[in-house]
């Protein structure tokens, strides 16, 4: 009886806030609020800017190639984009994991996707949660942290990951890169 | 071995030497008088054929005076002895001829006879003729001729040789006559003697034998009646014990055909109770029956539910799949979502309202991902419940088969009951039939001893009887003895007094 309550609470929760979405007015409020993604990294909970986000996708298949760097993972097509993908975990200091079935697609010059085992949810939160970049950690890839529902999520900084592969990758030469 | 005789053997015995005796003389003496009266016969025999041969010369003479008076006087009267003497000499000779058929001398003689006789009977005949024909003369001439007196001496000459015969058998028969009678009188005198001495000699041992048997008889009687008497009063006091323990024995089976009696009675009861437990256990075995059949129908239940349960576990997995399609969809929404958010921010201001759009878009997504978790919740629940009531229902249905297992062994204990309380029934029946059978036994041993008890009785008083017959018996012993050796009597009277003290 009262998870039968509960669902038709929640049913009615869900029809009000659809009918209030047509009811608001555009802009106003939203626009003091940023927008992140938790993702999951070896089991631990990171944030990504969805700004720094080109787009984000799942399950998709990879095509194995030779590199120097042991972090990438293959070769994926984005919209007719070849484009390679790095293990974030193993780019984080984790080592190999079994499953990283996300992809974020990086907002790059040149086209680079990152992958990670879980994707938990959209966020949306106020810049009074977000915190100032971390450099005592000593990483420029994870700088400040996002709060929400109480959990502190790291925040990854992916421009400085591409950067970081760049670097490598220009270090290595284009001899090697062939 | 003829002391141990018999006493009647004895008897006979002297009795038979008597007999034979007595026997022995009596036909020695028959056959004695039989010579005698054989000599005697003989002799008479003897006269009768010397009559007969003077009464042939008689009849001669009278044949031969009558002729001559007829031919002296010619007078036929004279011829009437003639006439007579005819057939009788006819007639005596035959007489002889049969008398003296066992001599043949005398056949002989009386061969040689005949025809003297019928020549002189001829010469008698013509002489007569002559007389009658011819007159005195020529008749005269013809008798002093001589042959009539020839032939009639000749005739005279014969028959007294005969008669000499006659008398020499006649001398001779007297003499064994006489030596008959003399040995039939020797034969009776010492025949006699001899058998008086016998008599008297097998009277004398026979009564000395009887007498010294007799004796010792009467003493072993004596014996043996005091030996009767002593055991009659033991007898007598085994009676008296006897009868008192056949009393006791009919106490004893009286109380014994009492129990008996009892015991039947239980048996009866227990022969009932039997039974009314033969019909508990047979309406016990038909509910036992039907609590299977119940248990049977639950088990049936119960596999229908296992059934009904799997099929819900199977229909929540495919919830579950359906699910798993729904939370892909409301992911790939929230990724289409998101990516819109994405590239309405990079539109700029013409994204904004696009955003706005896509940003709800995400919302439901998200909520629809949240609530597609819930369903996953519900569904994980909903299937461990479904695992649990599996699990929980076939542990059911193994305690119901186990339970209907062990509801089998209770009907067939409850079987095995019942067919054992038959037997028990059965068995009860025939101890009551026995337990009667041995009161109607009992009864009957308990009439047997009376009967025996009363026989007890009379075995007491017949003991009396017996031990007064042995008292008598000793008396008359001594009687008997008395009768028999004197001489003796004195001699067992001890012993009798000692009977007597017995």
């Amino acid at each position: 009886m009262s998870s039968s309550t509960s669902i038709e609470q929640k049913l009615s929760i869900l029809r009000q806030d659809f009918d209030q979405s047509f009811a608001r007015a555009a802009g106003g409020a939203e626009q003091a609020e940023l927008d992140f993604l938790a993702i999951r990294v070896a089991g631990d909970p990171y944030a990504i800017r969805l700004s720094e986000v080109q787009s984000l996708h799942a399950d998709r298949k990879l095509v194995a190639a030779p590199s120097l760097l042991p972090e990438l993972l293959g070769l994926s097509g984005f919209r007719s984009i070849l484009t390679p993908v790095y293990d974030l975990a193993q780019l984080l200091g984790y080592g190999p994991q079994q499953t990283a079935r996300w992809l974020v697609v990086a907002q790059s010059a040149s086209p680079i996707a990152f992958a990670f085992g879980d994707f938990d949810s959209h966020l949306r939160v106020s810049p009074g949660r977000v915190s100032a970049p971390e450099t005592e950690h000593g990483n420029a890839v994870v700088g400040g942290a996002v709060q929400n529902d109480g959990i502190t999520l790291p925040l990854l900084h992916l421009p400085s990951l591409v950067e970081a592969i760049a670097q490598r990758i220009k270090a290595f030469g284009p001899s090697q890169e062939r | 071995m003829a002391i141990n005789w018999t006493f009647g053997r004895k008897l006979v015995f002297g009795f038979g030497i008597a007999v034979l005796t007595l026997l022995v003389i009596g036909v020695s003496g028959y056959r004695s008088a039989e010579r005698v009266i054989e000599s005697d016969r003989w002799v008479s025999h003897t006269h009768e054929v010397r009559t007969k041969m003077a009464d042939l010369m008689s009849f001669l003479k009278d044949a031969e005076t009558a002729a001559r008076g007829f031919v002296i006087t010619g007078d036929e009267a004279f011829l009437e002895p003639y006439r007579a003497a005819l057939p009788e000499l006819t007639k005596v000779t035959a007489d002889l001829r049969g008398l003296t058929v066992d001599n043949d001398a005398q056949q002989r003689r009386l061969a040689a006879l005949q025809p003297l006789l019928d020549s002189k009977l001829a010469v008698l005949k013509r002489t007569i003729e002559l007389r009658r024909t011819q007159g005195f003369e020529p008749t005269y001439k013809f008798v002093a001729a001589g042959e009539g007196r020839e032939l009639m001496t000749e005739i005279r000459q014969l028959v007294g040789r005969m008669d000499d015969e006659e008398s020499t058998l006649l001398k001779r028969r007297h003499v064994e006559a006489e030596l008959s009678a003399e040995n039939t009188k020797t034969v009776i005198l010492w025949g006699s003697l001899f058998g008086v001495a016998l008599v008297a000699g097998g009277g004398a041992l026979i009564s000395r034998s009887l007498a010294t048997q007799i004796g010792a008889a009467v003493h072993h009687i004596q014996s043996s009646s005091a030996e009767l008497q002593s055991a009659a009063n033991q007898q007598a006091s085994g009676a008296k014990e006897q009868s008192s323990a056949m009393n006791e024995i009919s106490t004893t089976i009286s109380e014994l055909l009492a129990t008996s009696r009892q015991i039947a009675e239980s048996a009866r009861r227990v022969s009932e109770i039997a039974e009314q437990t033969a019909t508990a256990a047979k309406t016990g075995d038909l509910t036992v029956e039907k609590g299977r059949e119940s248990i049977n129908g639950i088990r049936r239940q119960v596999d229908v539910i296992v059934h009904h349960m799997l099929d819900l576990g199977k229909k929540s997995q495919q919830i579950g799949s359906v699910l798993e399609i729904v939370s892909e969809l409301a992911e790939q929404t929230n990724i289409l979502a998101i990516n819109a958010t994405i590239e309405a921010a990079g539109a700029g201001e013409a994204g904004r309202r696009f955003g706005v759009v896509a940003d709800e878009i995400r919302k439901l997504a998200d909520r629809v991902g949240g609530s597609t978790k819930e369903i996953r919740g519900l569904i994980d629940d909903v299937r461990s419940a479904v695992n649990t009531t599996v699990m929980t229902t076939e542990t059911g249905s193994k305690a119901v088969e186990a339970g209907a297992e062990q509801f089998g062994r209770v009907a067939a204990a409850f079987s095995q009951i019942s067919g054992q309380v038959s037997t028990t029934t059965e068995a009860a029946r025939e101890i009551e039939l026995s337990t009667k059978q041995q009161s109607t036994a009992v009864e009957q041993v308990n009439v047997a001893i009376t009967n025996v008890s009363q026989a007890t009785k009379e075995a007491e008083i017949s003991t009396g009887q017996t031990l007064r017959t042995a008292v008598e018996l000793s008396h008359l012993s001594r009687e008997l003895l008395r009768l028999v050796q004197p001489q003796l009597e004195s001699a067992a009277r001890p012993g009798t007094s000692d009977s007597k003290r017995n």
